[in-house]
């Protein structure tokens, strides 16, 4: 899981790009969207289809969306158990 | 929206012999965390009784009444134990008690009370045709009745304000309670809103309405009767809400004159539906040449709204020209409003569409590839976007759910198949996420490229002044790796129109810093595809705002 979350933290810096934080002050509750790092609709887009590319793990609409981006912690849940769910 | 933040709401199951549904439905009511009240309007089943230890309310009428005096009950038994709103849910099992909080999500965003109607989805294969019918007419009269344009004015599934409903003048006991309601909150300014809601019709055998054919229907025409009387009365209504600026149909106007005038247009668009049942397409164009006329020669407000647009595109004309085209955009526009209307209300319209450029969509279609379907408001785009079944692969329109009432509403009428979904962009991902995972599964998704919303925008030349473009398509386009082709609809003779290709763009990213020149320089192709267009077809771009000034 550790790795996991890890590895999302590189996303949001390195591909999304996200201005003016660290890797290391990432926080693994703060809300991904709105308020928190303020990620918006677009960013959304591109985190699914890297989600998709990364993990193998689909978000098909905004009720999983709302879900799964709630923190990088609630992600990263969303993630293991999704590639749980495609393994079995 | 969790139930437990709104302590004030009373959900209110009204049931009348629908016995078998009924636990079901209470029990998932109960599980929105909402208290719940049955009212049992005279049941001769044992329903009601089933209920029992269930953790519900219940009230029994000794006989029949009807659903507005089941409601209404609830609601006076909601005022008498203080709630401030109540949530009405139909006990046949046709509302998912889920969407509850849909309707408590948009509640707590108003800023006071309001009507919040679930409106039903369009729906797959499950729904029963007379329902799609019976709904579209009444939002017909409806509309004609208090001038909002609303999707679903029979859904049950609804949140009402107790104190403000009970203050209205309601009449009404049975199925016509619903529509009563509506008109009459509007007219007294109590603003209504509606949020997409899921809908589920049991398959034919089980559904039991208690809808009674003719005697219903009698009391429905009987309603709209007495409505569209009062309409017409040139009589101001009581107002039990003051201020409603997303409802402003006669808030800021008080005056005799203005309502008088607001009559007669509510006169003359039913003629002009008569006419148009009786007499036709033809007859009805000819009816618009005096009626555009009178209205471009006595209303200083049309040359506001087509003159910017027509200024740029005819910049060296005189005065008495200007007069001319400002006949000639507006008449387009009410022939395309005709043909709406037509293919709506009159059995066998039809329009003849000539695709050009098709073999460049199906290529793309064939490689697999969704594609965005970028177009613009010019020409008849309502009734295109409905004809593109051709297509063979299913088409989702991203739209904002209550801007696009009118068009909803023409895509709701008639017997003819919807051919696309609406994807709702007032989610909180605008939609997007459920348009990636179409377009990432060969699906085309149709966006409007000419109207802003908050997101981000590039500004670009258009017809020689800058003007701004929303460009979030290409972002879209470009993290899906998915083509945007700019494909707008113009109306070619009386019959007919065509759908055209005017461009396609492959959006791509290299690095992040050159993000937005990437985007603008994909907003300018769009621009000039629009300027190309409107060389040919000047009079059919429907854009009625200063487009330069947003």
């Amino acid at each position: 899981m550790e790795n996991l979350k890890q590895k999302l933290k590189e996303i949001l810096i390195q591909d999304l790009k996200i201005q003016g934080v660290r890797m290391e002050d990432l926080q693994e509750d703060t809300p991904l969207f709105n308020e928190g790092l303020g990620l918006d609709s677009l960013d959304a887009v591109e985190l699914v289809v890297l989600i998709q590319k990364y993990f193998n793990v689909q978000i098909v609409d905004m009720d999983e969306g709302r879900q799964a981006f709630a923190s990088i912690n609630s992600l990263a849940a969303f993630i293991k158990e999704r590639q749980e769910c495609n393994a079995g | 929206m969790n139930a437990a933040n709104s302590p004030n709401v009373l959900l209110i199951i009204p049931v009348y012999n629908h016995g078998r549904t009924l636990p079901a439905v209470v029990r998932s009511a109960l599980a929105t965390g909402l208290p719940v009240l049955v009212v049992d309007d005279g049941s001769t089943d044992d329903g009601p009784a089933a209920l029992a230890g269930l953790g519900c309310k219940i009230i029994h009428f000794p006989e029949n009444k009807g659903k507005g005096a089941a409601i209404l009950a609830g609601a006076r038994e909601a005022e008498r134990l203080g709630y401030r709103a109540i949530v009405t849910v139909d006990a046949d099992g046709q509302h998912a008690p889920e969407d509850v909080h849909l309707l408590l999500q948009k509640d707590a965003d108003s800023p006071g009370p309001s009507i919040i109607i679930g409106a039903r989805r369009m729906i797959q294969d499950t729904v029963p045709t007379a329902s799609l019918f019976g709904r579209s007419f009444s939002n017909f009269w409806v509309r004609l009745e208090c001038g909002l344009d609303l999707a679903d004015t029979q859904s049950g599934l609804r949140l009402y304000p107790v104190k403000e409903l009970l203050q209205l003048k309601l009449s009404r006991t049975r199925y016509d309670f619903e529509i009563e309601t509506l008109v009459r909150a509007a007219w007294a300014g109590i603003p209504i809103q509606t949020v997409a809601v899921s809908v589920h019709y049991p398959p034919a055998g089980e559904r039991i309405s208690h809808f009674h054919k003719l005697k219903d229907n009698i009391r429905l025409t009987m309603l709209h009767t007495t409505l569209v009387g009062r309409r017409l009365l040139p009589l101001p209504h009581k107002r039990i809400v003051q201020t409603s600026p997303s409802n402003a149909t006669e808030s800021q106007h008080t005056g005799r004159l203005w309502i008088i005038k607001k009559r007669l247009e509510f006169l003359g668009h039913s003629i002009f539906y008569l006419v148009l049942r009786l007499f036709g397409q033809t007859v009805s164009y000819g009816l618009l040449f005096p009626v555009i006329i009178t209205y471009i020669l006595c209303s200083r407000k049309i040359h506001r709204l087509t003159g910017p647009y027509l200024e740029r595109r005819f910049p060296l004309h005189s005065r008495g020209q200007r007069w001319i085209d400002t006949c000639r955009n507006v008449l387009s526009f009410g022939r395309i409003l005709v043909d709406r209307a037509w293919l709506g209300c009159v059995r066998h319209a039809s329009l003849a569409n000539e695709v050009i450029g098709r073999e460049k969509i199906d290529a793309i279609i064939a490689a697999g590839k969704g594609a965005i379907l970028l177009t613009a408001h010019v020409g008849n785009w309502q009734t295109a976007l409905a004809n593109l079944h051709f297509l063979k692969v299913p088409v989702h329109a991203l739209m904002q759910y209550d801007q696009q009432s009118a068009a909803r509403h023409y895509f709701d009428l008639g017997e003819r198949q919807r051919t696309f979904s609406i994807i709702n962009a007032d989610g909180p991902f605008g939609g997007m996420i459920e348009a990636a995972a179409a377009l990432q599964r060969g699906e085309f998704v149709t966006i409007m490229g000419d109207r802003l919303t908050r997101g981000p925008s590039s500004t670009v030349d258009f017809i020689g002044k800058m003007a701004r473009f929303p460009n979030a398509a290409y972002t879209l386009a470009a993290h899906v790796g998915v083509p945007v082709i700019i494909f707008l609809a113009a109306k070619t003779g009386r019959k007919n129109f065509q759908l055209q290709v005017w461009d396609i763009v492959y959006p791509h990213f290299e690095s992040r810093e050159s993000h937005q020149k990437i985007l603008d320089g994909c907003s300018q192709k769009f621009a000039e595809a629009l300027e190309k267009y409107l060389k040919v077809f000047p009079y059919q771009w429907y854009n009625f705002f200063n487009f330069w000034i947003q």
